[in-house]
């Protein structure tokens, strides 16, 4: 080879290098995910959905049932659990809650309502999301970003809203949102893409604005201890309006179906598989169900031992030396069908496919036996009885048995104040598994009565909850954590 | 192709050429005029040659065409003596190590006197490296480098990290290039899992020690610069062996043999049973049970019935724990074949490993097959290829904060359950255990984790000298690999495993693929004038790397056992699956200019296009300038008896940096959508046949730039008593600006994040590195070898509103980045303290109080490091011994928590818990103060004092320092004389016997190895959480050659 050839060669090879031209450069989009420039809307709902399901059963669940001694960690040291119950909830441990309802569940719901203008089937839906989930929100920290939440990176610190005026836009948005799904048109129809309610459009829509109604009764019953009155002529307002359709029966149920298979199982039943020996039977709860005979006790809770029916739950002013197995634990109303029984302290294997409650049709007719009491139209009995039947019913129990219950503990008596406690005792009763709301009637009407855990570190049952450490880490308009004692009062609490 | 083919083979023949011939005899002695034995005299260019007799003489027949003789031989330069017309030819030969004006390898493989360096760079030899004959490289380095870091996260195959000189960037990667023979390659993995799965290796793993001829650890931007993008945390530059043109064609072969093992152990009080407040309980975790007197308790159940109405009689089991665990066997064996004429060269290779863990189940087997070819085609151009193919397979174990981790509990088995003989499992292989974990042998035996990569790496090189003073090289490469990996989760498995299955099991395969393509071609001009030396290097470089990954997870297994996806009922492929490809286009210039060796001044620059950001940002320039000044040289009169060298160099040198961890992050996208709490629950898409998307929780940027990083160095070498002590110290300071990072925000806004370039970050240090040779004799010397480090990082800056960021690890504890305070700081909750004393708060119950956010508890950082290597060596006997002495940094211990409020450490038992009638004893006293200010009087139980509500209430309470002492290697090797091996095959013959981590003394830490780390190779170090246990290895260990 001669010189000058190598030196040709040398040279090709460096402006073949040097000359890739700037195109090849510009290849910085992944082919592997979807660009936000265009929302799936279809798909966010899907998602928006199941999200909202899981977190009914998820940390915000555990904290309030907790909390409400429905269930109890008591005998759980040292796993979380434990510290939950004693109160010890920090804001640390409100982080993934905080991420999730925020950034994933009312972010898919934003977008689908932002950007879902031509198909208000899916924007209707998506609203009525977003006012249960904001409910939520509201009604466990209080004060929080409403009006400047969800601009995504447009504003990274969203200012804070005084939480009595979001209530009335959450109402509002009910209103709009049953108007949008009695549309005539819509470009997107929900179809199979709706999981909570299914069915024909048509069948599923009835129930949407079903449950978007009954929501706006949930919603305006939280006022009863601020604003009585105002409570009292809304609800009125509202039921008078023969145009208004509410829940008529457990089939509107407002819950997430989950499935017996894996990574699609109701998240209470999945963390009792991973979480084993966390979560045992409270007294509180039990002693009220025993009382009375409570025949839902048996699809509630596991006996202990099994097989001896009897049943066993951890005493929050008589806590055990921990850990301790030997309790009640979650039954198949929260976790589906036993597909193998439990032997000894060793919980049984459940299918998991529960559904998720979260307004169920039970709290329909307490709402109304409440607001009849207080001076709204109906027959507080009646719908008492009602409650407690449809409660009965979607847990299994067998006709004869309700008859039974209902002629021994289904009348209303005494004064208002004991009729009170009696519907909501049956209501906490009735709403074993739904997350936040009897943590609500509790601040709202004291009932039913709870005893201080004796280990508590706020030394009081906890009205509100902190704010998530990433929350005061990140934003700068936050107003702060809340007391330590965690007797901040929510705006209706007051 | 057909040329390449004739290239590769021809190396290998040689032609033999027939002629005239006449016998040259002579002798060969080195600089002390002692024969040397066994070299090599090759006549040049051809096959024909001998080796010395014993007393160093030869005797050759000599073609009459022969021009020259070449002599050579182990550690001796390799001398060429012209073939006259006498018949006799002497050769004197110098030791290699003097006649060295110390060369090292550089940036680009460009190799330069290290005299006119204007910066660090430290060089290990083969025989440095492989001491101790680790499986993974990087741990090789361990206290061998001024400057570097290693930690390794425990078990012997697990990833271990480097860090040169400090942090440069937040949640990107810090570890350093690693470069072999010119080409990039990939060193990823490496990182430990938190929640699920096995630990796997950093894929420097696959690299074969015995192939390195030298590692150079190029520190910093610095030195660096010339490799761009990717060099902001410095280089390790890899050089493999070649064969030596002109050497006799020889084979080497070495084999080594090591037991492994787990290197500390816990003391264990074996007086007390399973059990709680005194009472035996057979569900227990804990063994604060009552005192084991041989009584008959209804123990943990009976295995086959599973109930708990079993008697047995009381006993404490002390090696239920320590059963667990056996001896690990390395083996490794090296087979080469190597040689070369004056005008090709070449080597074969071929590597075996294999290692099996501490634990069960754990093996890896690696082999490498490596060919090194050159060959002189003609005056002007050399071409070279190298090639290495390697195949990594191993099995591993659970790890992380899960209950299929066989040590999440495991370490604190309660002493009286007889872990070693009750049956694990029944005939069916359903899991038999009474507590909520999985049991530590079931778990080791069913939940599997198995992978296998395979690997190239090679590259062809040209180099064309065009004329005297200008030469051109050009090489282009690959690195390429395919991994699968391959998970099995038992049904009945109680923990997340692998696929987080619930207990139905599960199987889960990976597979990924990397290929990356690297040109690289550069002019290089020299020319001296008179005194003066001027050098030139321009160049480009480009690279693209391409990845690609894949998951599937298959759940609910319907056979046992049959590791198949297609035995499962439900798939779902992992969120993430996703293929990325980047594309770097760098122009370089490096120019050099020299007088005699007193001085010499460099600059360099290079310009990177990067496609990770938008055009208009993807092209950025950056550059470096260093000097020295050779004060021995310049002042003459210095020189003296003591001194004969002092030098001052320094330099100024930025490195853009391309962000290859955020690459696709100048946009936002909707991703698969998921449900997950942290607890275990989780919901997976489809769901029940409906896809569900939800946007991205992490928005992208597309302003993204570059990160850059500038180091500013002095250095002062010293070389005394004619190179007898040698010294070396560099401080340095660097900063790191518009670092990338996902900077977190408000999640109200709909997101939890925004990718930006927000941050500043510093790093301080000193190094220093000495080499003593206090006694050198003819037949014994000495030499001590030191080396300091001592660096300190700091963030400066986070973006405006973000107080910290969280590197991993849980709510409480974590590690934090936080602005205005040193790298990786370990939060969480602590104890309340009394503002006046300092001293804890306790309740009136005498237990503390804590706090309830989280706060700094700890540092992990070292204060310092030192590494010294003491050799030995006397005629051919050789003993070396590393110790590595880390002072600081502290540790978030979990295992070391769990041992103490389980009550199963020794010192749980140090008092009687309970006295003779039963009563609970109360022995311990914090030393602290009531919230009023009075001294703390309340004593309180051993159970309460360890417990969750005493030492351990607070993650404070979990911190230990890791200060250390050990004697991280040791080998003392033999080699036969010549004067023995002369009537044998061989050339030389080596034993050796070594070890490695044979001592350990942590003054602060007890009971456990602190070197290990929850998140394996991560920028969060510091954490603890029921990692495997580093070990302790001693081999036996041969060379041959002949």
């Amino acid at each position: 080879m001669k010189l000058k050839y190598i030196k040709l060669i040398v040279l090709s090879a460096g402006i073949f290098t040097v000359s890739s031209c700037k195109k090849q450069f510009d290849i910085n989009v992944s082919p592997d995910a979807l660009p936000d420039s265009n929302s799936p809307i279809e798909q966010l709902l899907p998602s928006a959905q199941v999200n909202l399901g899981f977190e009914g059963g998820s940390d915000l669940f555990r904290f309030t049932t907790l909390i409400m001694q429905q269930m109890s960690g008591g005998a759980s040291q040292p796993n979380q659990t434990y510290e939950y119950y004693r109160h010890n909830i920090t804001g640390s441990d409100l982080n993934n809650v905080w991420s999730s309802i925020h950034a994933t569940t009312l972010n898919d719901l934003e977008l689908i309502i932002k950007q879902g203008g031509a198909s208000p089937y899916y924007t209707g839906i998506a609203k009525i999301l977003k006012a249960y989930e904001y409910s939520l929100v509201v009604d466990v920290w209080g004060d929080v970003p409403y009006t400047q939440a969800q601009q995504l990176t447009a504003n990274t610190k969203p200012a804070y809203d005084d939480d009595a005026t979001i209530y009335p836009k959450l109402i509002q948005l009910l209103a709009d949102a049953v108007n949008e799904l009695n549309a005539s048109s819509s470009v997107l129809t929900p179809g199979a893409n709706s999981l909570m309610y299914t069915g024909t459009w048509t069948a599923a829509r009835a129930n949407w604005i079903k449950l978007a109604n009954t929501l706006r009764l949930r919603l305006l019953l939280h006022y009863s201890k601020r604003d009585p009155a105002f409570c009292v002529a809304q609800i009125t307002a509202l039921v008078n309006t023969p145009s208004i359709q509410f829940m008529a029966s457990n089939a509107d149920n407002f819950q997430m179906r989950f499935y017996n298979v894996a990574n699609q199982r109701n998240p209470i039943s999945a963390f009792e598989v991973s979480r084993p020996n966390y979560l045992f039977a409270d007294t509180r709860m039990l002693n009220l169900m025993g009382a009375k005979n409570d025949p839902r006790r048996a699809f509630y809770f596991t006996d202990f031992p099994v097989g001896s029916g009897n049943y066993v739950g951890v005493s929050a002013t008589a806590l055990p030396p921990s850990p301790n197995n030997n309790y009640s634990r979650i039954h198949t109303f929260l976790r589906g069908a036993v597909v193998t029984p439990g032997v000894g302290t060793n919980s049984a294997v459940y299918t998991g496919d529960a559904p998720q409650r979260m307004l169920p049709y039970a709290e329909y007719c307490f709402i109304r036996a409440e607001a009849a009491l207080m001076g709204a139209p109906g027959s507080a009995q009646q719908f008492f009885t009602d409650g407690i039947t449809a409660s009965m019913q979607e847990a299994g129990v067998p006709a004869a048995n309700i008859t039974t219950y209902l002629a021994a503990n289904g009348t209303l008596t005494g004064t208002n104040a004991q009729r009170l406690q009696q519907i909501i005792e049956e209501k906490y009763v009735a709403l074993f598994g739904v997350t936040v709301e009897p943590w609500n009637d509790w601040r709202r009407t004291g009932y039913p009565s709870l005893p201080v855990p004796t280990n508590s570190i706020t030394g009081s049952v906890p009205r509100t909850l902190f704010y998530a450490q990433s929350e005061i880490d990140l934003n700068p308009n936050c107003p702060g954590q809340k007391a330590a004692s965690l007797q901040d009062r929510v705006f209706w609490d007051n | 192709m057909r040329k390449l083919f004739l290239l590769l083979f021809g190396v290998v023949f040689f032609a033999v050429q027939a002629m005239a011939q006449r016998t040259i005899t002579g002798k060969v002695t080195d600089d002390k005029g002692l024969p040397v034995a066994n070299a090599s005299v090759v006549v040049k260019g051809t096959t024909a040659g001998t080796t010395t007799k014993p007393d160093g003489t030869y005797s050759l027949t000599v073609p009459a065409n022969g021009k020259a003789l070449i002599f050579s031989a182990v550690d001796m330069t390799t001398v060429e003596v012209a073939v006259g017309t006498t018949a006799v030819i002497d050769a004197k030969m110098i030791s290699e190590e003097k006649s060295l004006s110390e060369v090292v390898v550089t940036a680009m493989g460009i190799k330069k006197d290290k005299k006119t360096l204007g910066y660090g760079v430290t060089q290990l030899n083969n025989a440095e490296i492989t001491k101790a004959h680790t499986t993974n490289i990087t741990n090789a380095l361990a206290a061998k480098v001024p400057g570097v870091r290693v930690s390794g996260s425990g078990g012997s195959f697990t990833g271990s990290s480097i860090l040169i000189r400090g942090f440069t960037t937040f949640t990107g990667s810090n570890q350093p290039l690693f470069v072999i023979d010119g080409i990039p390659i990939d060193n990823s993995g490496g990182g430990s899992p938190l929640q699920n799965g096995a630990s796997v290796s950093n894929r420097a793993i696959d690299i074969n020690q015995d192939d390195i001829e030298s590692m150079s650890v190029l520190k910093g931007p610095s030195a660096a610069v010339l490799y761009g993008s990717r060099a902001s945390n410095g280089v390790i530059l890899i050089t493999t062996k070649k064969g030596k043109s002109g050497k006799k064609a020889s084979i080497q072969f070495s084999t080594t043999y090591q037991l492994e093992n787990v290197n500390r152990f816990p003391e264990y009080q074996n007086e007390y049973a399973q059990g709680n407040s005194g009472l035996f309980s057979p569900v227990a975790q804990t063994s604060w049970g009552p005192r084991i007197t041989g009584q008959t308790v209804a123990n943990a159940y009976d295995p086959y019935t599973n109930t708990n109405t079993r008697s047995e009689q009381l006993a404490a089991y002390p090696n239920n724990v320590s059963d667990l665990f056996r001896n690990g066997i390395n083996w490794q064996n090296n087979l080469a074949f190597s040689g070369g004429t004056d005008k090709n060269t070449f080597r074969f290779s071929y590597g075996h490993l294999r290692n099996t863990g501490v634990l069960a189940n754990n093996v890896l087997t690696r082999h490498n097959f490596t060919i090194n070819t050159s060959s002189k085609v003609n005056n002007y151009l050399t071409v070279s290829v190298t090639g290495t193919y390697s195949n990594n397979a191993s099995r591993r174990t659970q790890q992380g904060n899960q209950l299929s981790n066989p040590l999440f509990r495991g370490w604190f088995t309660p002493r009286s359950y007889n872990l070693t003989s009750l049956a694990f499992e029944d005939a069916a292989g359903n899991q038999r255990y009474p507590l909520g974990e999985d049991n530590p042998y079931w778990t080791i035996k069913h939940n599997r984790v198995r992978d296998e990569i395979n690997r190239f790496i090679g590259n062809v090189s040209f180099n064309f000298r065009l004329t005297k003073w200008l030469q051109a090289d050009y090489k282009i490469g690959t690195d390429a690999y395919s991994l699968f990996r391959h998970a099995y989760d038992q049904i009945g498995a109680r923990g997340g495993a692998s696929t987080n299955a619930n207990g139905v099991g599960g199987v889960r395969e990976v597979r990924s693929n990397y290929r990356s393509i690297n040109s690289n071609g550069f002019f290089t001009a020299t020319k001296r004038l008179k005194s003066w030396t001027g050098t030139a290097i321009v160049g480009t470089e480009f690279q693209q790397i391409y990845t690609n990954f894949a998951q599937l997870d298959g759940k609910g297994v319907i056979v046992r056992d049959f590791e198949q996806l297609n035995n499962t009922t439900t798939y779902s492929p992992a969120p993430q699956n996703s293929s990325s490809k980047t594309r770097l286009l760098g122009f370089y210039g490096d120019f050099t200019i020299g007088y005699k060796s007193i001085f010499s001044l460099n600059a360099t620059l290079r310009n990177d296009v990067s496609s990770t950001f938008k055009p208009g940002n993807n092209s950025y320039l950056y550059n470096g300038f260093g000097g020295s000044v050779n004060l021995t040289e310049l002042f003459p009169k210095m020189k003296s008896k003591v001194i004969d060298n002092l030098k001052i160099r320094g330099n100024i040198a930025t490195v853009g940096k391309a962000g290859g961890d955020f690459v696709y992050s100048t946009d936002s996208y909707f991703a698969g959508a998921a449900s997950a709490d942290g607890f275990g629950p989780t919901i997976a898409f489809p769901f029940n046949g409906i896809q569900g998307f939800t946007l991205g929780n992490g928005a992208g940027n597309p302003a993204l730039g570059p990160e850059f990083t500038t180091n500013k160095e002095v250095a002062l070498e010293l070389s005394l008593f004619k190179g007898r002590f040698t010294f070396e110290i560099t401080k340095y300071k660097q900063t790191s600006k518009d670092l990338i990072f996902a900077v977190p925000n408000s999640a109200t806004s709909g997101i939890t994040s925004v990718v930006q370039n927000a941050g500043n970050l510093s790093n301080k240090g000193i190094e220093l590195g000495t080499n003593i040779i206090p006694i050198k004799t003819k037949s014994f010397d000495w030499t001590i070898n030191f080396n300091y480090t001592q660096f300190k990082s700091f963030v400066d800056k986070l973006a405006p509103g973000v107080t910290n960021i969280f590197l991993g690890g849980f709510v409480t504890p974590n590690i934090r980045l936080v602005e205005g305070d040193e790298y990786g700081q370990i939060y969480g909750n602590a104890y309340q303290r009394d503002a006046k004393t300092g001293k804890i708060i306790v309740g009136a119950n005498g237990l503390p109080l804590i706090t309830s956010g989280v706060q700094k508890i700890g540092n992990p950082n070292p204060k310092y490091q030192i590494g010294m290597t003491n050799t030995f060596n006397y005629k051919t006997f050789s003993l070396s011994i590393l110790i590595d002495y880390k002072k600081g940094g502290d540790q978030y211990s979990r295992n070391l928590a769990d041992l103490r409020r389980n009550g199963v450490a020794i010192e749980t038992a140090e008092f009687p818990r309970y006295d003779g009638a039963g009563v609970l004893q109360k022995p311990y006293l914090f030393d602290a103060v009531y919230a009023n200010g009075t001294p703390n009087t309340t004593y309180v139980s051993a159970q309460d004092y360890w417990g969750n509500s005493g030492v351990y209430a607070a993650a404070e309470g979990f911190i230990v320092e890791t200060t250390w002492f050990r004697i991280r290697e040791a080998s003392l090797s033999y080699s036969l004389p010549s004067s023995m091996l002369s009537k044998t095959p061989f050339s030389n013959m080596e034993f050796s016997l070594f070890g490695r981590n044979l001592f350990l003394d942590a003054p602060n830490y007890p009971h456990l190895d602190p070197e290990q780390n929850a998140l394996g190779i991560s920028n969060a170090q510091g954490l603890e959480f029921n990692a495997l246990p580093q070990t302790r290895s001693m081999g036996v260990g041969l060379r041959l050659s002949f």
